[in-house]
């Protein structure tokens, strides 16, 4: 029993936690950019997995990670501003497209994989390595668990606070939570409604390109056909979960990234749980938070809602 | 009577929608090397080409049918059940569990089934309705999470407490003879859960077009205030479409099960859920335009499979085909019918 409350038990579990938060961080900080502009994006799930498999192309075909991140970023930002042109400029309904972009995205990533030559979801590449921070990672326990991560997850942490800094302290972020919360009323002194909500959630789909690629190129080292597993949606809730606040979306993803390292690790030490059951847990705990926490009070209030411009004004 | 207008408006957008999908997937395959004419012809004979790819092509239908269905009622109150997935595999485990546990006289067992396996989905779908009653959370999400719970019990469940002994693959046993729907065919696995879905056709386009609960259906959907100030008991109405879109979810897992695959399985729906809300949406909510479009789908799957083999392309491109198919006809209702 003093097993699983040593040390040798945890730092590697909470290491595998904080690793795995990053691609959901990521995602939820894009998705809670599009929210907060008073769009839903259902559609990222099916972003990340194309993320998730241009990236691994990229990084395949170039042997560069960094390469193919910024694969992923790219398909990210092509799908967001498909996405943004379809839910803004054309007014189509945000669910139901955003069901469209998903079922799309399911086989568009495997798709990508099986038209390029050379790379098949047997393919393999060098996952990205560890970068040390100097000082900090030599803390005990803290040093192994925070700051002997990749690069992408410290970019999880920055993001953070750059995404709050945005939202209440510029203008940018001004205009955000105004077109996010009332269209007309923002409209009305000036500030470009579809505008704002397209950067948004072309700023969402670079950031879910990310954390798609992410999983191979930082964790897995191939693709799979539907390898993200939900994560999109795992993001949404996160999004939920934290009240639209963005430095609670680190606690959301945490919990989620705990019980997904909880369950690898407690089937790396060979205790005998049966696997589904411990593949539910971030689900169920996920349920349960929304349930106690849900106050939609922090909801933008034109969330999903279309804003038609009155002709004539 | 018909309401020729009306008619052309209602059917442009898919026909549209459609259209268009396949010609942009068939630029992408002109490009990637392939005549898409051989391609889709391909996938034409590959469903309808005789009558076993036919019946394949109708059995794979019948579970998006039924869960298409559910899904126009509660979508007509503007309720989008995304948990669809979950109440279908949900259905799919009372299925499996009724069918193995006893065996009576064969219409008895029947009886049971398809009436245990409509409650259960249906319970499965009230969760998130009695979430956002108690606690306000976002049905939308509660649904898609309650999906994954439901994926892993199937998985939990036929690897272990229901697996079949000495199996190689995650499964549980044969069902009892007494509770397998009838084939309607010799060969093939077309079922006679299809005959369910074609009553459930009927009745659904008798309660949308000719009831009083459609009507008000109708009405909270497109103003619940006003339905409100009608003196329609909204919450009411809407938790009871919510109830038939969950049981009729639950009888398309009950196919899969019974008529299929005559066990339960780990991955025994390919996403049918979720594509039944295409196919809704496709059929533009409506009991005929539902029966046409989840026919639509199922051949794009079951040619699709041959396409993939005779001419070398991800079958995953399929599944780009129906989503593109939405987005298109959104698209083309927007432009069309504003």
């Amino acid at each position: 029993m003093s097993y699983y409350l040593s040390a040798t038990f945890w730092v590697p579990l909470l290491y595998t936690a904080v690793m795995m938060s990053a691609p959901l961080l990521i995602a939820s900080i894009g998705e809670l950019f599009a929210e907060k502009s008073g769009v839903l994006n259902l559609g990222i799930e099916g972003i990340m997995i194309t993320g998730a498999s241009v990236g691994f192309i990229v990084s395949f075909l170039t042997k560069s990670n960094f390469l193919g991140v910024l694969g992923g970023a790219t398909i990210g930002f092509i799908l967001g501003l498909i996405f943004a042109f379809l839910v803004t400029t054309l007014e189509l309904d945000q669910i139901l497209t955003g069901i469209g972009v998903w079922i799309a995205g399911i086989g568009l990533g495997t798709l990508f994989i099986h038209e390029v030559n050379g790379v098949t979801t047997g393919s393999r590449i060098q996952t990205m390595g560890a970068f040390e921070i100097p000082l900090l990672s030599r803390l005990p326990l803290l040093g192994d668990i925070l700051f002997s991560q990749n690069l992408l997850v410290y970019f999880s942490f920055i993001l953070v606070p750059i995404t709050a800094f945005i939202f209440y302290k510029t203008s940018f972020g001004l205009r955000i939570r105004a077109v996010g919360e009332n269209p007309e009323a923002a409209d009305s002194r000036g500030i470009n409604v579809h505008r704002t909500r397209q950067w948004c959630v072309i700023i969402g789909g670079i950031l879910a390109g990310i954390a798609g690629a992410y999983l191979p190129l930082a964790y897995v080292g191939s693709y799979s056909h539907m390898m993200t597993a939900g994560r999109g949606f795992m993001a949404i809730a996160v999004v939920i979960f934290a009240n639209w606040n963005p430095s609670k979306t680190i606690l959301g993803a945490l919990i989620f990234s705990t019980s997904i390292a909880f369950q690898i690790r407690l089937r790396a030490v060979g205790v005998d749980i049966a696997a589904p059951l411990l593949h539910m847990i971030p689900y169920i705990v996920t349920l349960v938070a929304l349930v106690i926490i849900t106050r939609r009070a922090g909801a933008p209030s034109a969330l999903t809602k279309p804003f038609i411009k009155k002709k004539g004004s | 009577m018909v309401d020729l207008d009306n008619f052309r408006k209602e059917i442009t957008p898919p026909l549209i929608g459609v259209i268009i999908a396949f010609f942009v997937i068939g630029i992408f395959l002109v490009f990637s090397g392939t005549n898409p004419l051989s391609a889709y012809l391909r996938m034409f004979t590959g469903s309808f080409g005789s009558i076993y790819n036919m019946a394949e092509t109708l059995a794979v239908a019948t579970p998006l049918l039924l869960a298409g269905l559910g899904i126009a009622i509660a979508l007509k109150t503007g309720y989008v059940n995304l948990g669809v997935e979950g109440q279908l595999l949900i259905g799919a485990i009372a299925a499996a569990v009724a069918g193995l546990s006893f065996s009576v006289f064969k219409p008895i067992h029947l009886t049971i089934l398809i009436i245990f396996c409509f409650a259960a989905g249906a319970a499965w779908s009230l969760i998130p309705g009695i979430l956002r009653e108690k606690f306000g959370s976002n049905e939308l999400i509660t649904g898609l999470l309650l999906n994954f719970v439901a994926l892993y019990l199937v998985n939990y469940l036929v690897e272990g407490p229901l697996m079949q002994e000495g199996a190689l693959f995650p499964q549980t046993a044969r069902i009892h003879a007494t509770a397998m729907l009838p084939r309607l065919l010799p060969r093939g696995r077309l079922h006679m859960g299809f005959i369910i879905a074609i009553i459930a056709v009927f009745l659904t386009y008798i309660i949308l077009r000719k009831s009083v609960f459609g009507y008000e259906l109708q009405m909270i959907g497109e103003n619940p205030d006003a339905a409100l100030r009608a003196g329609i008991d909204v919450s009411r109405k809407k938790l009871f479409s919510i109830i038939i879109a969950g049981g009729l979810a639950g009888l398309a897992g009950m196919g899969l099960v019974l008529g299929v695959h005559r066990r339960l399985m780990a991955g025994i729906s390919p996403n049918y859920g979720y594509l039944s809300i295409a196919v809704a949406l496709l059929g533009r909510l409506k009991a005929i335009g539902i029966f046409i479009a989840s026919i639509l789908f199922a051949a794009m799957l079951v040619g699709g499979d041959t396409m993939s083999r005779a001419e070398g392309v991800s079958f995953t491109i399929v599944y780009v085909l129906q989503g593109l198919i939405i987005i298109f006809l959104l698209l083309s209702d927007k432009l069309i019918n504003r």
